[in-house]
């Protein structure tokens, strides 16, 4: 098998409160292949959106990488100098966000703004960019993209603007494809439309895609991969279907069984006790133990990652074997 | 059963008039219909579940029903009486409303004590001496410790802040509450716990509940009964097994079909075309017709009058005025298929 197209081990994001270095996202393993979609899963403060940030090294000062690394392709991310790395982003790793009217410059047309991603990397001349542009506008869906690319983005709609920033995103055909919550704000007739088009460009581009959301349902009905994210650790990673139908972290169970389908019509739903606390005041060892039902004194010491099934990797002391409750 | 919150024929229009400065211009101001003659009426203790997307007047109605809102044509009753009919009236108090956000619904500069014990000391539901032991009450109501009355609304999380918004509802001791979204910003962990509050609330208080939720799943999970609407228009009403297991207009259908399904492996998608029109400018006929896979001649022209789908639910589709076109329409070819 070809060596993984991104590979993050023990990767360690510090912010420094109260004078010291406090971890919020620690020791993070991730691999992506070849062609594959890894879907994060996790909720507000596990550090998916982190570790998307670190990954093209967008992280805000006073955040820094404190340990670890980041291989792509077989260049650290890392240790790489920034001019480097201003050349990899955007053409070799795009980036889609949650919130299009953000990214998206409200002062120029679209085409002027497609035009850049392309220009900053490459001499083109103007008509080449604007048929990359125009294919690149059809490729997502859009209806008459020539007349698309003098709008500005004020003047589409949410879901034309995510559209318009996917297409961006795809202009200088990236390997790797990171998409932090890009449906969320969308309805769901435009979340299926827009999950139909990334699925069908990936699959004729044959990029990698790291897909990051809070809602499982969404990673699952795409990815290959699964991670599952809490308080700044992969608690648990595996192939899709396998995560779900058999987790092994108490956590991911907690998860699968607080969705409403999970349970019976109008009985009360089954929940995690308790809530993730901020980062500066998380447990020692295991982040989950406050809230987990199987916690021992041995949770108190942090647990190494460990293969339990092929393929599906857990941190936990006590995981689950298949079809067992938490 | 008694109807505890009845809308009969309401509409709600924005903009249009004439300022002098557009009479100047001999300019017209653009109306748009947020809500197009919507009646519907909630039976004491049943939850009705109200879902659509961006823009379909869900959170017009919601505040129409609050009393929030006065709607441009049409009533609203609590208990059979017009609400806001008269300063002091208790109508106002009974039907009480629950925020998406409560970061934006609670006032920041205030602690949780005030935010809650406001209303029915200025209603003279509590005596200032009492106040305390109430608002205590009502925090372990919805599973606060007594210390969160003296906390800022930024002292607590997501979580917290909703049984804040949801106590401060309670405190005034509604008959009716109108949960706009309530879940919709909070984590997946977090929304079963204030669900399964507000399921407690019903089963305990027997509180009537208008539930506006862009989410399927959680209608599903908490509704008796279940209105759709599209562009300002119920396009679908009845139990919730009927409308969301046997979906009758095209449009819940392809509403239910985008929903990801979890644990079915990858799935191919085969979205609604097409977007939501603009409310300045609805489509002829039935809203729905451009977008819609079994749209016929007629949808263009004709608005559909409701009618009885074979599920018992009434739904507004020119497909079930014929029983012919009725039955092609249902056999017709699901819109996700597994990879």
């Amino acid at each position: 098998m070809d060596a993984p197209l991104l590979e993050i081990s023990a990767l360690t994001v510090a912010y420094p409160i109260g004078g010291r270095d406090v971890p919020v996202i620690d020791e993070v393993e991730l691999t992506v292949r070849r062609g594959e979609i890894v879907g994060v899963v996790g909720e507000s403060g596990s550090g998916k959106t982190i570790t998307a940030y670190s990954i093209v090294r967008l992280l805000e000062a006073p955040g820094r990488i404190t340990g670890g690394s980041i291989r792509f392709d077989g260049v650290d991310l890392a240790m790489l100098p920034e001019e480097a790395m201003r050349d990899i982003r955007g053409r070799r790793i795009a980036m889609v966000l949650q919130d299009p009217t953000a990214t998206l410059n409200p002062v120029l047309t679209v085409g002027a703004q497609m035009a850049e991603a392309i220009t900053c990397h490459a001499a083109a001349d103007a008509r080449t960019v604007r048929e990359r542009c125009v294919e690149a506008l059809r490729r997502v869906g859009i209806a008459n993209p020539e007349e698309r690319l003098q709008a500005y983005p004020h003047e589409l709609s949410g879901g034309m603007r995510q559209r318009v920033a996917i297409a961006t995103a795809m202009l200088n055909g990236p390997n790797l494809l990171i998409a932090d919550e890009p449906t969320t704000a969308l309805d769901v007739t435009i979340q299926a439309q827009i999950l139909h088009e990334v699925q069908r460009l990936l699959e004729e581009s044959g990029a990698s895609a790291l897909w990051i959301s809070h809602d499982l349902s969404v990673v699952s009905s795409i990815a290959d991969v699964l991670a599952v994210m809490y308080a700044g650790r992969v608690v648990e990673e595996g192939p899709c279907d396998q995560v779900i139908a058999a987790p092994a972290h108490p956590y991911t169970r907690g998860l699968l069984d607080a969705f409403p389908e999970a349970n019976a019509h109008g009985a009360p739903l089954r929940q995690i006790p308790g809530s993730v606390g901020s980062p500066a005041a998380r447990p020692s060892g295991c982040s989950f133990r406050p809230r987990c039902r199987r916690a021992t004194a041995a949770c108190e010491g942090v647990p190494e990652r460990r293969e339990i099934r092929p393929g599906q990797f857990v941190r936990c002391f006590h995981p689950l074997a298949p079809g067992e409750v938490a | 059963m008694t109807v505890a919150l009845e809308l009969a024929d309401v509409s709600q229009e924005f903009g249009g008039g004439n300022a002098w400065l557009d009479r100047l211009l001999h300019r017209e101001r653009p109306v748009v219909k947020a809500v197009r003659s919507v009646s519907l009426a909630i039976e004491t203790s049943e939850v009705f579940g109200l879902v659509g997307e961006s823009g379909c007047g869900k959170s017009t109605l919601s505040r129409i029903a609050a009393g929030l809102l006065s709607p441009s044509r049409g009533r609203v009753l609590v208990d059979g009486e017009p609400i806001r009919k008269r300063p002091g009236s208790r109508a106002g108090l009974e039907v009480q409303m629950i925020f998406q956000n409560p970061m934006a619904s609670l006032n920041p500069r205030r602690r949780v004590r005030d935010i809650i014990g406001e209303a029915p000391l200025m209603h003279g539901l509590v005596r200032r001496a009492e106040l305390r032991d109430y608002v205590e009450a009502l925090l372990a109501r919805v599973g606060l410790d007594a210390e969160f009355a003296e906390r800022f609304p930024h002292q607590c999380s997501g979580g917290q802040r909703q049984r804040i918004g949801i106590a401060r509802a309670l405190a005034v001791k509604p008959k009716v509450l109108i949960c706009d979204e309530p879940v919709t910003a909070l984590d997946v962990s977090i929304q079963a716990h204030v669900l399964n509050l507000f399921m407690e609330l019903r089963r305990d208080l027997g509180l009537t509940m208008l539930f506006v939720s862009h989410d399927l799943r959680v209608i599903r999970h908490v509704a008796d009964r279940v209105g759709i609407m599209y562009l300002g228009e119920m396009v679908e009403i009845g139990t919730a097994a009927a409308v969301l297991g046997d979906p009758a207009h095209p449009y819940t259908r392809g509403l239910l079909d985008s929903v990801p399904k979890l644990g079915r492996g990858r799935q191919r998608f085969h979205p609604v075309s097409g977007e939501i029109p603009s409310p300045f400018a609805p489509p002829p006929g039935c809203a729905y017709h451009p977008r819609c896979p079994s749209a016929m001649d007629i949808c263009q022209r004709e608005k559909p009058a409701a009618g009885i789908a074979p599920g018992g639910q009434r739904v507004a589709c020119h497909l079930y005025r014929t029983p012919a076109a009725a039955a092609s329409a249902v056999a017709g070819p699901p819109l996700v298929s597994a990879v």
